[in-house]
């Protein structure tokens, strides 16, 4: 399964959900779906956003892990 | 979009009102015709001066049996079973040939308590479905479209629907079985000719697959909101 380490980036940019929300476009609520690995998918365009905000690389935030 | 939706509805509804309506009369009207003919019949006997039971006369409603059968082969070109019908316009006695009638022993067996156990089962079974289409054009006309309530209900619908034609072929089987063991003629066969009408399987099988579209349609819902 897909792991989503968003807090960790988060914590380390000190970064707020709601900040992070705003600047890539996306709702608080789906910002939550995303951090609590809930989400079916994402798209790139959002990976993108949240790269670009975040400083970082898609594998810095996402992580495959064996069920 | 929802008009023409409601629209369909409710031609559907009209539909099956009329068809469980016009079924329910022609029972109806049967059973009043019956009463009548045995409420004239003991009238007539009690001029006669006839002392007879009133329950004697119900009971043999009760014994009446249906009766469906094919002429045996070398009766069917010669058309000489022995029955025969009057046509008044021309004053013809012609030959007949009997598919489908209703007989009454003396000593019957009582069939008509289960037939119409069943027809009573069938009526709940009816409004089941009833219930549960009304709902899901509730859900729908109130944009709850893909959810888990209507694929219950639409299973609900389908699955009391294929009841429905099931206890069909129950009462037709009953009532055969019931007539090998009691009857034997000359010129016929007992068979079943009347089959429940296989509209009834599409459209439950209609329903229930429509309700697995439905389900597919869900979760194709949710992955899309989930889709961030």
């Amino acid at each position: 399964m897909i792991v989503v380490n968003l807090d960790v980036m988060m914590a380390r940019r000190k970064i707020s959900s709601g900040e992070l929300a705003e600047r890539i476009g996306i709702t608080q609520a789906n910002l939550s779906v995303l951090k609590t690995g809930k989400a079916k998918a994402v798209r790139f365009s959002t990976l993108e956003a949240i790269c670009k905000v975040l400083d970082c690389q898609p594998g810095d935030i996402l992580e495959y892990q064996e069920v | 979009m929802k008009k023409k939706f409601n629209l369909y509805c409710g031609l559907l509804i009209v539909a099956i009102v009329f068809g469980v309506g016009l079924h329910m009369f022609k029972m109806g009207y049967q059973m009043y015709q019956g009463g009548k003919a045995g409420y004239n019949m003991a009238k007539k006997e009690k001029q006669m001066g006839v002392d007879r039971d009133p329950m004697e006369v119900v009971g043999k409603i009760y014994k009446m049996a249906p009766v469906e059968m094919m002429p045996k082969g070398e009766y069917l070109m010669g058309f000489n079973s022995g029955d025969s019908i009057v046509n008044l316009k021309t004053g013809e006695k012609m030959p007949m040939m009997t598919v489908m009638g209703i007989v009454m022993p003396e000593n019957g067996i009582n069939r008509m308590g289960v037939l119409q156990g069943i027809s009573y089962l069938n009526l709940i079974l009816v409004i089941v479905f009833f219930v549960a289409f009304i709902k899901l054009v509730i859900s729908v006309n109130k944009g709850r479209i893909f959810e888990k309530s209507t694929e219950t209900q639409l299973a609900w619908g389908g699955w009391s629907v294929f009841a429905m034609y099931l206890m069909g072929w129950v009462a037709q089987l009953y009532n055969y079985f019931v007539n090998v063991q009691e009857f034997e003629f000359e010129a016929y066969d007992l068979t079943i000719m009347q089959m429940p009408d296989i509209a009834l399987l599409y459209s439950a099988f209609g329903m229930l697959l429509f309700g697995q579209i439905f389900k597919i349609g869900r979760k194709m819902k949710e992955e899309q909101e989930l889709t961030i």
